[in-house]
């Protein structure tokens, strides 16, 4: 019985993180550009039944403004095309700049700090670090040295912000692998390792519940 | 004295931690257990629901016909449409205009649909719902009826528009819900997810029902947990100084003190 202190203990800690770290905060929900780009009329002289005449297959065809131009998004089996809408050319890759732009329009005072500086920009291909999915490649990762180590992760190849992540996610990443122990990639939920533990614990608990009742007048 | 003193406080504390604490323990074992051993498609109504299995459609436009960005932006004089998408809804092209796309629950997504020919409002009535609802659903049954149900919904906590229910006959009585705004497949209900809401309810204590676990009942007892766990880690400290559990081995007894 000794041993089940240490993942009761864990399950503790790790879930008064959870709900005492506010998810929306966790997950940086609230924080939105300070300044939205509106789509403006106009700059797209390339028109959207051209988009559609060159990719047949496209299923959705997005028009969105991203750090200061109008671009459409082509959905196409999976992947994302960015085109540019004033000139119609295919977008291949963003450059650092425009990253380092999308990026920026994060920084205000709910979300990182305006003075936090650019730590640096680099293009990711292959082998992500395990906070970015695999399927996101190739992104660019623009690290902030605010307090909090914020990272931003825009596609390349359409100009999104993926995903993003500071020390307060990422510790929330790691709690939540401890609380469902599941020590590798802390995806799997169903794991035997957590049963145990579990099953275990509830003859525990019930075990100092017949205590609680056993020794009601020693504590009354 | 004074070690004394705090020895004995430290129980009393976890004494009645225990007391408060230890049935909603158990329904957090009991709840993660159940979470452990129940398919993952089970817990999210997925049983029937294929809009994972399949490729999403190709659109299919005449682009001949197709009203133009410019047309459809200058329904908004205002200039405040930050994305516009051009999709398929129900075999149909339509332009969904994002006013504001939602990033958290209270601010809510404020769209607007257009036919992609004409630029004409774009209604979700009783039939494009079915149609939308049909698309997602692989089960065996049919469409028994189609309902309106306003904003608020117990069944989905965060969303914050009218939407559509579907109810399908089928043996895990599935509901079907489509927003009424974008037309988008908000997700399956069954019989297998009213289990799953009920225990994802249990051990987030989200007894308000906002849908989240961050709520005081969650912070109270989390923060009485931890604290029934530390005193508790302290008491085992306590008894291995004084080498309490040797004398358990020898008498074979879990009497040790309190």
């Amino acid at each position: 019985m000794l041993l089940l202190a240490l993942p009761i203990l864990i399950w503790a800690l790790t879930g008064s993180y959870f709900v005492l770290m506010d998810l929306g905060y966790i997950r940086s929900d609230h924080v939105k550009p300070v300044k939205v780009n509106y789509l403006s009329l106009s700059e797209f002289n390339y028109p959207v039944a051209d988009v559609y005449r060159r990719y047949p297959q496209a299923e959705t065809i997005s028009l969105k403004n991203l750090a200061n131009r109008n671009y459409y998004q082509v959905r196409i089996k999976g992947k994302t095309l960015l085109i540019d809408a004033s000139s119609g050319l295919l977008v291949n890759q963003l450059s650092e700049q425009q990253a380092t732009a999308i990026a920026q329009r994060l920084q205000h005072p709910q979300s990182i700090a305006s003075d936090a500086k650019l730590l640096r920009v680099t293009l990711i291909t292959e082998h992500p670090p395990s906070e970015l999915a695999k399927r996101h490649l190739p992104v660019w990762r623009v690290d902030f040295d605010d307090s909090a180590s914020s990272t931003v992760y825009i596609s390349s190849s359409s100009g999104e912000v993926v995903t993003r992540r500071h020390d307060y996610w990422r510790l929330f990443d790691l709690f939540w692998k401890w609380h469902i122990m599941d020590y590798d990639d802390g995806e799997a939920i169903d794991n035997k390792l957590l049963l145990t533990a579990a099953m275990i614990s509830i003859i525990a608990v019930l075990a100092g519940l017949f205590l609680v009742w056993q020794r009601r007048r020693r504590y009354l | 004295m004074q070690t004394k003193s705090v020895r004995r406080w430290v129980r009393v504390v976890h004494y009645w931690l225990g007391a408060i604490v230890s049935l909603q323990l158990l329904v957090w074992l009991v709840t993660g257990v159940y979470f452990n051993l129940t398919p993952h498609d089970e817990l999210k109504g997925m049983v029937y629901n294929h809009s994972h299995h399949i490729e999403p459609k190709a659109l299919n436009i005449d682009p001949e016909r197709l009203l133009s960005a410019e047309k459809v932006l200058s329904q908004f004089p205002n200039n405040t449409v930050e994305q516009l998408k051009l999709q398929m809804l129900a075999e149909q092209p339509v332009y969904l205009l994002d006013e504001q796309i939602q990033r958290y629950q209270h601010d809510c997504q404020e769209q607007s649909l257009r036919h992609a020919y004409s630029g004409n409002l774009f209604v979700i009535d009783n039939q494009i719902a079915a149609q939308i609802a049909l698309g997602s659903y692989m089960g065996p049954g049919k469409i028994i009826s189609v309902n309106k149900l306003a904003t608020a919904s117990d069944v989905w906590p965060k969303q914050c528009n009218p939407m559509w229910q579907v109810n399908m006959a089928d043996n895990l009585e599935t509901l079907i819900y489509i927003n009424a705004v974008n037309g988008q497949l908000i997700g399956h209900k069954n019989q297998q997810t009213q289990l799953a809401d009920l225990m994802f309810k249990l051990h987030f204590m989200d007894y308000l029902n906002q849908g989240s676990f961050n709520n005081p009942f969650s912070w109270l007892f989390a923060v009485l947990t931890l604290l029934l766990s530390l005193s508790g880690l302290y008491w085992v400290i306590e008894n291995i100084a004084l080498k309490r559990y040797r004398v358990l081995f020898k008498r074979g007894r879990s009497e040790t003190a309190g």
